[in-house]
């Protein structure tokens, strides 16, 4: 009898254990952002301050938008490696657009460009069955050459219009770009819990044979995940237009890495499948936080480079399944 | 016989038999805990060739996984001699040094590499430390020569038709020195004349003294060809005969002959009206054009009808039904009415919204998602009956799922627990609660019970049962002949893409059954 309890208790015991580390493993970004916080707010005096605070808002709502449209195309097992362009194109655009004076209209162009894009991606993806990795990286050097062709040169400064105006206010008293990241997170968090939709891509992404044999159609699915993740990328891309005050081609580089970054670092991985909105903007953000922390603390931006590899690989090692 | 002799007195020890080819002996292998060879003996003498036979699962695959290595000697008990030599082979490499070669029924050549360069993969030969080229193509040519195969040896493997790619890997095993032979089903991708090139080469072989040892689903074949067979059903070795001492009838009753299982629940039900047809019904082979994986088919089924389609493997069952059901990868020809009405599904999302529901034999493959919970996989197909307010509801949802699993008996501590953490049973049952939930008027299963534990078995055929009682009309794709008889009010038997046979509940046996599935006799 005393070994059986003894037994039990240890069964328990590992029972209790084994829930412990699942749970550290599902929530392991959330543990990391707090501890990062608390740490960079010892390390350095100027981390909690309001103005820091609202710069590291504002510098990463960007990257957390084109996070939140990465990871759709994650979760159905993809991956677009055009962000960077996109972002390069629709700044280009938006402030050619407007600087031709055609006001709102500029804002709406864009927007129908960005889907168009992301369209022609998710068609070559499920109808020309070309990989994700590959159709994407040829729309990186396409939109890449129509932003150097649009721009030609020239200075597209948008100072003192309406878009930067907008971009660089507030709305309801939070900075327009945290404000839209808001509305944009929940919309993101509406259509993954609440539609078929929704339910669909984490189908497509778990086992596509088995969604397709369910009656989801698959190939719809994964074009309309493609154009959402190009408008979101899109989105983006007329933030930064706004924040600029001016259009420019040198802009955008490295940004689909920071989103894939983000989407893994919160815990979405890349076979499909995963992945939660919540955790993948608090992983934009603990990556934008350990940016900031370094800067201030003097650390020169080539071992951010390596630390910032270190978190990823860390972080995949941390979600991945036993 | 002489150089085995002196082959087996230079090995000196160990010394039993000069016989025989292979003598396997006792062999016994288990899968955890279930034992799928028991206490087999297999003979095969010196340049013969010998015929292995048994329905699916017998344990040929296994036996012969064993002879040509691909367990080490410690995954089972039990000895095997080779040309009268005890031999202890690790890998398959170990095999081929013994003389043993296997031919896959999936080709191992690689497309892209020519012929030669396929047969002497691994072991291209060098000069001056460079590969020898000449040799290779030479040699090679040499070898398909002599087999009087007409193929260029410079040609890529992945233009050669797959009759011919068989014959390719037949001459690398004799380049290799293969002396004992195994062939798994080489015949069931061949055409008619494919089938006659290889039996030459075969009688061939055999007068070259190398023994041969094939596994074939087709009776008329192996009374054509071999000299010997050996029939095996449920792990065990059931008898060895002459071929020319045997009937087909009679080989067909050791192939079955085994007592039906009492496990099937004694649920009546009544067949109502005729609510699918499919009439001259074809689909054409996914790989050799102007074959007919299924051939001029035509079924009805009826409401609260539990259907049987029986056949061997490849008989085309799958193919036939998951083409009707608008998920196969070819679409079919024919006519197909679903209530009297001409109807064709093109795709899944068709077919469901008609009451159609398709389940799948590979739970894991396509059945599931594994990575995804119970509730997740239950409503999958039915998303649009979860809704409220034109919203999914998590609440409506869990409430289905938590009712279905009740009722179908899933046993977990959770409903939001991972398929992955349910037995095969569960698993099976799962999708059973998916197709459900679409509240199909249809219900294919195909293979509904393989990989499921015996209680698990009774309770899906009563869900089975009792959803014919409810007047779905039930059809079951299995290989399992009692569960055939068992559970079917009326069943199908299709060989080679064609309907042979069909047997009402009375007339079920699982000799006549067979006598149908082999192609021995057909209406």
């Amino acid at each position: 009898m005393e070994i059986t309890n003894s037994k039990v208790k240890e069964l328990s015991k590992n029972k209790t254990k084994e829930k412990a580390v699942e749970w550290i493993k599902g929530n392991f970004v959330i543990i990391a952002f707090i501890c990062l916080f608390v740490y960079a707010s010892f390390a350095s005096p100027a981390f909690l301050t309001v103005n820091n605070i609202k710069t590291v808002l504002l510098q990463n709502s960007i990257y957390a938008i084109c996070a939140i449209g990465m990871l759709f195309i994650v979760i159905t097992g993809g991956i677009d490696l055009s962000v960077g362009s996109y972002i390069c194109v629709c700044v280009c655009f938006t402030a050619g657009f407007i600087q031709d004076g055609k006001g709102i209209w500029a804002i709406v162009f864009v927007a129908i460009l960005s889907i168009l894009f992301g369209t022609i991606s998710g068609v070559l993806v499920a109808y020309a069955k070309v990989a994700p990795f590959i159709a994407t990286l040829a729309m990186t050097t396409i939109l890449k050459g129509v932003a150097y062709m649009y721009q030609v040169g020239q200075n597209r400064r948008i100072d003192g219009t309406f878009w930067p105006i907008f971009i660089q206010g507030n709305v309801l008293g939070i900075p327009t770009p945290v404000f839209i990241l808001i509305v944009v997170s929940a919309i993101a968090i509406f259509i993954l819990k609440k539609t078929k939709y929704g339910r669909g891509i984490y189908a497509i992404g778990g086992n596509a044979e088995t969604a397709r044999l369910a009656g989801i159609n698959v190939k719809v699915y994964l074009v309309c995940t493609y154009a959402l993740g190009g408008f979101l990328f899109g989105l983006a891309g007329m933030i930064l237009a706004g924040r600029l005050s001016m259009g420019t081609a040198t802009v955008g580089e490295g940004y689909e890495l920071d989103a894939i970054a983000s989407v893994v670092v919160g815990g979405a991985t890349l076979a499909g499948g995963v992945g939660s909105i919540p955790k993948t903007i608090i992983g934009a953000f603990l990556m934008g936080i350990l940016m900031n922390i370094m800067n201030l603390m003097g650390i020169a931006s080539y071992p951010q480079m390596i630390l910032k590899g270190v978190i990823i690989v860390i972080a995949v090692l941390a979600n991945r399944e036993s | 016989m002489a150089l085995l002799s002196i082959i087996a007195a230079q090995k000196g020890d160990d010394f039993v038999s000069d016989k025989y080819a292979v003598d396997m002996k006792n062999i016994v292998k288990k899968f955890s805990g279930v034992t799928v060879l028991d206490e087999v003996n297999l003979q095969v003498k010196q340049g013969e060739i010998h015929a292995l036979i048994g329905e699916n699962g017998a344990g040929k695959s296994t036996l012969m996984n064993i002879l040509s290595g691909g367990f080490s000697h410690h995954a089972y008990e039990g000895e095997v001699y080779i040309e009268g030599r005890k031999t202890k082979m690790n890998t398959p490499k170990d095999a081929n040094g013994e003389g043993i070669v296997m031919v896959h029924q999936e080709l191992a050549l690689i497309p892209e590499l020519t012929v030669a360069e396929n047969m002497f993969l691994g072991n291209l030969p060098i000069k001056n430390s460079g590969i020898d080229w000449k040799k290779v193509y030479t040699e090679s040519e040499n070898i398909l020569k002599k087999l009087a195969l007409e193929i260029n040896v410079r040609t890529k493997v992945k233009y050669l038709s797959i009759g011919q790619q068989q014959l390719v890997e037949i001459a690398k095993a004799i380049m290799l020195g293969g002396r004992i032979m195994i062939l798994d089903e080489p015949t069931a991708p061949l055409t008619g004349r494919e089938i006659e090139v290889l039996f030459n080469i075969l009688r061939e072989l055999k007068n070259r003294g190398i023994t041969i040892i094939y596994i074939s689903h087709r009776l008329e074949e192996i009374f054509e060809l071999t000299d010997r067979i050996t029939v095996m059903r449920d792990g065990k070795k059931i008898v060895t005969v002459s071929t020319d001492q045997i009937t087909q009838e009679k080989l067909v009753s050791y192939m079955i002959g085994r007592d039906m299982q009492d496990y099937y629940p004694d649920t009546e039900t009544v067949a109502g009206n005729t609510i699918l047809e499919i009439q001259n019904y074809y689909v054409e082979h996914p790989v050799y054009q102007g074959k007919n994986i299924v051939d001029n088919v035509n079924m009805q089924f009826k409401k609260g009808e539990i259907v049987g389609i029986s056949g061997l493997l490849g008989a085309g069952r799958t193919e036939l039904m998951s083409s009707v059901a608008g998920v196969y990868r070819k679409k079919g020809h024919g006519i197909v009415k679903l209530d009297g009405k001409v109807i064709e599904f093109k795709n899944a999302r068709r077919a469901i919204q008609n009451g159609i529901g398709y389940v799948t034999e590979d739970r894991k493959g396509n059945g599931l998602i594994v990575s995804k919970s119970i509730i997740f996989n239950t409503t999958l197909a039915s998303l649009d009956k979860i809704k409220k307010h034109r919203c999914l509801n998590q609440k409506v949802e869990a409430g289905f799922v938590k009712e279905l699993a009740d009722k179908l008996g899933i046993k977990t501590t959770d409903i939001r627990n991972k398929v992955s953490s349910l037995s095969g049973g569960n698993q099976q049952k799962v999708v059973l609660a998916k197709w459900i939930l679409t509240t199909p008027k249809i219900l294919i299963l195909d293979e509904p019970t393989r990989g499921v534990d015996v209680g698990a078995k009774y309770e899906i055929y009563s869900i089975m049962k009792e959803l014919a009682k409810e007047g779905v009309s039930i059809i079951m794709i299995s290989s399992d002949l009692p569960e055939i008889i068992g559970m079917s009010d009326r069943v199908y038997i299709m060989h080679e893409g064609r309907v042979t046979g069909q047997l009402l509940k009375q007339e079920l046996s699982e000799e006549k059954i067979m006598k149908y599935a082999t192609g021995t006799v057909a209406q």
